[in-house]
């Protein structure tokens, strides 16, 4: 099926293919009109083949000189016009074709002009108008063609750009984590295995989950969660780490790993280590159609190793796909005080 | 009518059809009927049958109207001819002008013909109009009917286009034009200077 219509395609773009097709449809319903009585006889063919000698400079110049002169550049009346004057000295000329000059072409044979001026000038209108139509409608199917595939382009690279946007969040998270785990396993801490297990979990949900474009947004939390619980294994006795959801997810549906980067960010700047008097707070309140996503920390110094080279890396993600994926439908706001910094992101989702 | 004087009838009319044109439809139409006075009066043919060519009109006889719709009565012909037993033998002929020559267009009397269908023997006669070029030269009347057999053979040979049917009679195949009048006068307009669309004239000389 496949083949079929790449061949009907590869037929279809073959200009000479196109005009032999409508010239032969056209030699068949003129015979048809043509015939003199219910049998078509030899005379009939060689006529109709004279007829359509004298329609296809008319149909040509049209083409040719009156669509791409006139009609494209918006002149329509003075296209109207030059049809209608065309129509009528293209026809006079049908008359004198078959007045005098087929007696020269093909002496031996009696024709006469059958059709009076404004029966041959109606023809030549509907040829015209036909051919006119015709250019029209495959400049439109090319247009729509052009569109569709420039669409297509646009998807494929909107495509190319999100799964490259949601391929960075994977080695920036892993590196955080890592550099958490460093940090614990140079303490010989007991929560390392943990940890470990930990991170296996939100790996598993990044690299096999959240590779769609979008996930139920009850995963989505229990990700979060799980990533808290993991950052919670390496934060201080004082560090107070609170994660709340308001409303039931039910079967909603959202573009993964949009929350993480501000979640790992009130990490990375709130909770430093077991020192100070810190803390995260998530919030997640779930209503019928939207997410409200609020997450607060304090600030403290970046202690971070890869921070001052990766971390905005994370923020602008986020952004952009929140520009790609919810334009207009989302709300971002970044509140940093002195004391605290806060995100809330609001997402319409239906 | 005997017998004998409808088989005399009927060599008249395949005389002056068998050999020529025939149509459905007329060759004239109303804004190309000529009249001319000096056509009127005895002519002989070259058999030496007397034709007498008089006014329609004038004939309280005639029926009203013409069998191609034109009203007027005033510009057709009656041309008749009666054998050695008086049975008369009737055409309507209308004369008319195409292009620059003269042409008559004949027709069997609408009388005449309904006496011929109503007889014994003739059932399938044809009203069928022929066509001839005319000139009036002096005392001399020269016809030229237009060449039934070569237009057959244009026919048969596909080298014209023209309605038409073929049919069986006189004992063979036969055309008979059935064009539009509008057609038949663009053919006659086009062609009427081709030697070998007309037969050679039949000559009728005035009796005086």
């Amino acid at each position: 099926m496949h083949s079929n219509n790449t061949l009907v395609k590869r037929i279809g773009s073959k200009k000479v293919v196109q005009h032999l097709a409508f010239w032969v449809l056209s030699f068949y319903v003129l015979l048809r009109i043509f015939s003199t009585d219910s049998e078509i006889r030899n005379i009939d063919y060689i006529y109709n083949g004279l007829f359509h000698l004298t329609l296809l400079p008319a149909v040509y110049f049209n083409l040719a000189v009156f669509i791409p002169r006139l009609l494209d550049r918006g002149r329509y009346f003075l296209y109207s016009l030059a049809v209608v004057s065309s129509a009528f000295l293209f026809s006079q000329l049908n008359i004198l074709f078959f007045d005098h000059l087929v007696d020269f072409l093909l002496p031996g044979y009696y024709f006469i002009s059958y059709y009076e001026l404004p029966d041959i000038v109606q023809f030549f209108m509907v040829y015209i108008g036909v051919s006119t139509l015709l250019k029209l409608s495959k400049g439109w199917f090319q247009l729509s063609e052009a569109k569709t595939k420039l669409a297509e382009t646009r998807q494929e690279k909107l495509d190319a750009e999100l799964e490259a946007l949601k391929s960075q969040v994977n080695p920036h998270f892993l590196f955080n984590s890592l550099n958490n785990l460093y940090g614990l396993s140079l303490k010989a801490d007991k929560k390392t295995p943990a940890s470990i297990l930990k991170l296996s979990e939100v790996l598993r949900y990044m690299i096999y989950e959240a590779k769609d474009e979008v996930v139920p947004l009850e995963k989505e939390i229990r990700f979060i969660e799980n990533f808290m619980n993991l950052q919670r294994l390496r934060s201080g006795e004082n560090a107070r780490i609170s994660f709340e959801v308001i409303g039931e997810p039910g079967r909603l549906n959202i573009a993964p790993l949009l929350f993480i980067p501000f979640v790992e960010n009130s990490f990375k700047h709130g909770i430093k280590g077991e020192t100070g008097d810190s803390y995260v707070d998530v919030k997640m309140e779930v209503g019928s159609d939207f997410v409200d996503f609020t997450c607060c920390n304090n600030l403290g110094e970046i202690d971070d190793v890869e921070q001052k080279k990766y971390g905005g890396i994370g923020l602008e993600n986020v952004k952009k796909r929140l520009e790609l994926i919810y334009p207009g439908r989302y709300l971002l706001e970044l509140n940093e005080s002195e004391m605290d910094y806060r995100v809330r992101l609001k997402i319409q989702l239906k | 009518m005997n017998t004998k004087s409808i088989i005399g009838a009927l060599s008249v009319l395949l005389a002056t059809s068998a050999c020529s044109v025939q149509s459905l439809h007329p060759l004239y139409s109303e804004e190309v009927l000529w009249y001319d006075e000096a056509m009127e009066g005895d002519w002989v043919d070259n058999d030496g049958r007397l034709w007498t060519l008089e006014n329609a009109a004038l004939l309280k006889s005639l029926h009203s109207g013409t069998s191609n719709g034109v009203s007027s009565r005033r510009k057709m012909y009656l041309a008749s001819y009666a054998d050695e037993k008086d049975t008369l033998y009737a055409f309507e002929i209308h004369l008319l002008r195409l292009g620059k020559q003269r042409f008559v267009d004949i027709f069997p009397w609408e009388k005449y013909t309904e006496k011929m269908i109503n007889g014994s023997m003739i059932v399938n006669l044809l009203p069928v109009h022929t066509f001839a070029k005319i000139e009036l030269r002096g005392d001399s009347l020269f016809l030229s009917e237009i060449d039934g057999s070569w237009v057959k053979d244009l026919v048969k040979n596909n080298q014209i286009r023209i309605s038409h049917e073929k049919v069986d009679l006189y004992g063979g195949e036969e055309i008979i034009l059935t064009a539009s009048t509008e057609e038949l006068q663009k053919f006659i307009i086009k062609y009427q200077n081709d030697p070998k669309a007309f037969l050679e004239p039949d000559i009728f000389v005035r009796r005086r």
